[in-house]
């Protein structure tokens, strides 16, 4: 069905293999959680947990009630977009991120500071580790999804 | 379950360019809404309008109406056919390009 003997030429082909690309990856990013919520995340999560150990254990729980604008803003972020698809599949790039969150979360735990200064320490590698986890998560699961797309029939 | 398409297959109706782009915003997600496809395509609500009736009307789109506080809005996907469709065309693209 709309099968065509009439191939169009290699440049056309290419220009028009170009613009689905762009078309993809537009839809793709429009779909990701934006950079900017990871970063709050990131924030809050390297401030609550640089504070393990250090304050009342009661006010630490507490303290995990900062999730819950940047939950809210997701959630109302996420009803004006299309409904995105799973990728399929995941890199060993995106895997390995997945291991540094993970190795920096058991980090956190491990880790007790014991004066103010080391507090701040703490926070910023917290801060550098889970950045670059969610970072290179982020771009590995929008190659994934763009290649799914375009590649992967049903 | 998914399987890579290895079939690559020139389709007439997917290769206008507008068409191209609406199947390949489509492919990533489960479904848009015509105004985010409206927006993301760049495109008048006249032209949207008339792609789609024609990619659904071979059965490569589902379009699905619903009312949401008050206000009517349309969901489209890709069909099982139409991702088919749209992801050998695509290879179909990439073998031409590929003997450039």
């Amino acid at each position: 069905m709309n099968q065509s003997s009439q191939t169009p030429p290699a440049h056309d082909a290419k220009a028009l293999l170009a613009q689905a690309e762009a078309a993809s990856t537009a839809s793709v990013r429009a779909t990701e959680p934006p950079f900017g919520f990871l970063l709050s995340l990131t924030l809050i999560w390297a401030g609550i947990f640089s504070l393990y150990g250090v304050i009342n254990s009661a006010l630490w729980y507490w303290s995990l009630l900062l999730f819950l604008p940047v939950l809210v803003w997701y959630i109302f972020w996420s009803r004006k977009r299309a409904k995105s698809r799973p990728a399929l599949k995941h890199s060993g790039k995106y895997m390995l991120g997945v291991f540094v969150m993970l190795a920096g979360m058991q980090f956190g735990n491990f880790w007790i500071p014991q004066t103010w200064l080391l507090v701040a320490l703490k926070f910023v590698a917290l801060f550098a580790v889970l950045t670059t986890a969610f970072w290179v998560m982020r771009r590995e699961t929008i190659t994934s999804r763009i290649k799914d797309g375009n590649e992967q029939a049903s | 379950m998914n399987k890579q398409a290895n079939a690559a297959r020139f389709d007439e109706l997917i290769h206008a360019p507008i068409r191209l782009r609406i199947c390949a915003s489509l492919a990533p997600v489960q479904w848009a809404e015509f105004a985010h496809l409206r927006d993301a395509l760049n495109v008048a609500d006249s032209v949207l309008s008339k792609h789609l009736k024609q990619l659904t009307d071979t059965g490569y789109l589902q379009i699905e109406r619903f009312t949401k506080l008050g206000r009517s809005h349309m969901r489209v996907s890709l069909t099982r056919a139409g991702r088919d469709a749209y992801v050998g065309h695509v290879a179909a693209l990439r073998e031409i390009t590929a003997g450039e």
